[in-house]
C-alpha cells in the first residue's frame, strides 16, 4: 500500500514549481541552479518509476555475461545489492583481462551499451536524442 | 583542480552554487581584503615607491569550483591607473590538483614561451593573511561559457579564429624548455610509456578516494585498455591538462586568455589535443569534434602548422579516450564534493548525473577500437 500521490508525481510538481515560480525570480548562478535543481527532481522521478525494472535487467544482463545463468537469487524489490554485487565482479573480471578480446569482450561491450542507454532514459533521455539525430 | 569544477563557466553558471560551503576568504570578505591590501604592500615594498599608498578594492566573487575560488578586485595606486586584478585562493582541504605555488610557477612558465597567459603577479602561503594559498594575478576580460561560444552569433568570428589559435596555444605550450620544477613527480625509469602509465595511474587513484562500491564497468574497462595501450612518450613537454572550451577565455574577436593551469605536468603533447576531442566540450554541437569548432584531422593540421610535433590520429584516439575516462572521474570527484561543505550542494550533486553521458561516449569509442 502506498500514499498518493505516487513519488514521480509529487517530483514533477516541485519541478514545475521551480521552473515557473522559482526560475523567473532568480538570475545568474542562481538561475542556472534552479534549472539544475528542477532537472535533479524529473531525474529522480524517471528513477523511482523506473528503478525496478532497471535492477532487474542489470541482474540479468550481468549474471548472462558472468556465465551464471540459473544462478540468479530471487529479486527483493527496492533491494538493488545484489545488481551491485554482481557489478562488483564483473568489474573484478574485467581488471583480470578477462574482457580484453573476442568474443567476450563483443558481448561486454553490447551489454554495456544496453545498460548506459537504459540509464540515460532516466538521467539524461535528450542525450540520446542527440545521438539518434547524429545517426540519421 | 580547477576543472571543470571551477571551469565554472564549464557549468554554464558563474559559480554561486559554492555559496553554502563558504571558504575562508569568503567568511569574511573585508578582513581578507584588508589581508590582502597588507599582502600586496609587502610584496611591492622596497620595488616601487608608493607601496605604502596601494589599495585593494571590494573582492568580487567572479567564480569557484570545488579546489578554487576566484574574485576580481581593483589595485588603486595613487595617480596611476586603477588595475583590474583577480584573487585565486584555495579551498580548504583541495586534494589531487596541483599546489597553488606549482600553478604559479607554470603560468610564469607558460608566459615565458608565449603563450596568451593572465599575468600572475605574487604567490602567497597560508600565512599571508588569507588563511589559505592564493596567486594574484591580472584581471583578463572576456568570457569563458562554451553555450555562448557555440551558439551567439556576437562570437561568429571568434568560432572562426580559435582553432588556429587553441592549435597555436599548444604549439608553443608544448615547445617551452621547462627550467623551474614541475608538479608533481615526473614518473621515474626509461619506459617510454610511463608518461601515460603516471596519468592513467593518478586518475584512478583520484577514482580511488571516491571510497563508494558503485561499480562502473564502463569506466573500468576504459582505464584497462588505457593501461594496455599506453602510447611510448619520447619527448615529453610541458602539457597543460585542462585546455579545453571552458577554460579559454574569449571575446567577439578569439581568444583572450588561457585560464586553470592546475593540472599542468610533463607528459605527451597528445594528451592535450585529445582532451580538447571529449564529447562534453562540444555542447550538442558534435559534428565537430573539436569543442564543436572543427574536426580532429584540422586540428591536427593546425598544430603541425603552429610548429607542432606530429601527432598520428591513433595517439589522438588513445588521448580522447583518456579524457573522456579523466572527465568522468572528475565528474564523480565533483558530485563528492557536493557533500563536502556544511550543506550539500545539488549543482554540484547533480555533476555526477552527468557521468552515464560520459560512459556512452567511452563505450562508443572502445567499440570502434576493436571492429579495426
Amino acid at each position: 500500500m502506498k500514499d498518493y500521490p505516487p513519488a514521480d508525481e509529487l517530483l514533477e510538481a516541485v519541478a514545475a514549481f521551480l521552473d515557473e515560480e522559482v526560475k523567473p525570480l532568480l538570475k545568474g548562478g542562481q538561475r542556472f541552479k534552479s534549472i539544475v535543481a528542477a532537472n535533479a527532481c524529473r531525474v529522480v522521478a524517471r528513477e523511482t518509476a523506473g528503478k525496478t525494472a532497471l535492477v532487474e535487467e542489470q541482474r540479468r544482463g550481468l549474471s548472462e555475461l558472468l556465465g551464471k545463468d540459473g544462478e540468479l537469487p530471487a529479486a527483493v524489490p527496492g533491494d538493488d545489492s545484489s545488481a551491485d554485487e554482481l557489478g562488483r565482479e564483473l568489474c573484478a573480471a574485467i581488471a583480470e583481462g578477462a574482457y580484453d578480446q573476442g568474443r567476450s569482450r563483443e558481448q561486454l561491450l553490447a551489454w554495456l551499451r544496453a545498460d548506459v542507454e537504459a540509464r540515460l532514459r532516466i538521467n539524461d533521455p535528450a542525450f540520446l536524442e542527440r545521438n539518434a539525430r547524429r545517426d540519421k | 583542480m580547477e576543472t571543470g569544477v571551477a571551469g565554472a563557466a564549464s557549468r554554464g553558471s558563474d559559480g554561486s552554487g559554492a555559496e553554502l560551503n563558504r571558504s575562508v576568504v569568503e567568511r569574511d570578505l573585508e578582513k581578507s581584503q584588508a589581508a590582502l591590501q597588507e599582502f600586496i604592500r609587502r610584496q611591492q615594498a622596497g620595488q616601487a615607491a608608493g607601496a605604502d599608498a596601494l589599495r585593494v578594492g571590494e573582492l568580487t566573487r567572479l567564480s569557484g569550483g570545488a579546489s578554487c575560488e576566484v574574485y576580481g578586485f581593483d589595485l588603486h595606486a595613487g595617480d596611476e591607473p586603477t588595475r583590474a586584478m583577480v584573487l585565486r585562493a584555495d579551498r580548504p582541504g583541495k586534494d589531487f590538483s596541483a599546489s597553488r605555488a606549482d600553478e604559479y610557477a607554470v603560468l610564469r612558465e607558460a608566459e615565458q614561451a608565449g603563450v596568451t597567459v593572465p599575468h600572475a603577479h605574487w604567490l602567497g602561503s597560508a600565512d599571508d593573511g588569507l588563511g589559505v594559498p592564493f596567486m594574484v594575478m591580472d584581471f583578463v576580460p572576456g568570457l569563458a561559457l562554451g553555450q555562448r561560444l557555440l551558439r551567439d552569433d556576437a562570437y561568429a568570428s571568434t568560432r572562426e579564429a580559435l582553432p588556429a589559435q587553441l592549435a597555436g596555444e599548444l604549439a608553443r605550450l608544448h615547445a617551452a624548455a621547462p627550467g623551474h620544477r614541475l608538479p608533481g613527480a615526473t614518473p621515474a625509469g626509461d619506459d617510454p610509456r610511463r608518461f601515460a602509465l603516471a596519468a592513467v595511474k593518478q586518475w584512478t587513484a583520484a577514482a580511488a578516494t571516491l571510497h563508494t562500491d558503485y561499480p562502473r564497468p564502463a569506466l573500468d574497462l576504459a582505464a584497462r585498455w588505457l593501461k594496455l595501450n599506453a602510447p611510448s612518450v619520447r619527448e615529453p613537454v610541458l602539457v597543460h591538462g585542462d585546455f579545453r572550451i571552458g577554460n579559454i577565455m574569449f571575446d567577439e574577436r578569439g581568444l583572450t586568455a588561457v585560464l586553470d593551469w592546475e593540472l599542468a605536468h610533463l607528459g605527451d603533447p597528445a594528451e592535450d589535443l585529445g582532451w580538447l576531442c571529449v564529447r562534453s566540450w562540444r555542447f550538442g554541437c558534435d559534428h565537430s569534434a573539436v569543442g564543436g569548432l572543427c574536426t580532429r584531422s584540422r586540428l591536427l593540421e593546425l598544430y603541425r602548422e603552429a610548429g607542432g610535433r606530429a601527432v598520428s590520429a591513433d595517439q589522438l584516439r588513445y588521448w580522447e579516450i583518456f579524457g573522456n575516462w579523466k572527465w568522468a572521474v572528475i565528474c564523480l570527484l565533483q558530485a563528492a564534493s557536493a557533500r563536502a561543505g556544511s550543506r550539500p550542494d545539488v549543482e554540484l550533486a547533480a555533476i555526477g548525473r552527468r557521468v552515464p553521458a560520459v560512459e556512452w561516449e567511452l563505450v562508443d569509442l572502445l567499440d570502434r577500437e576493436q571492429s579495426q
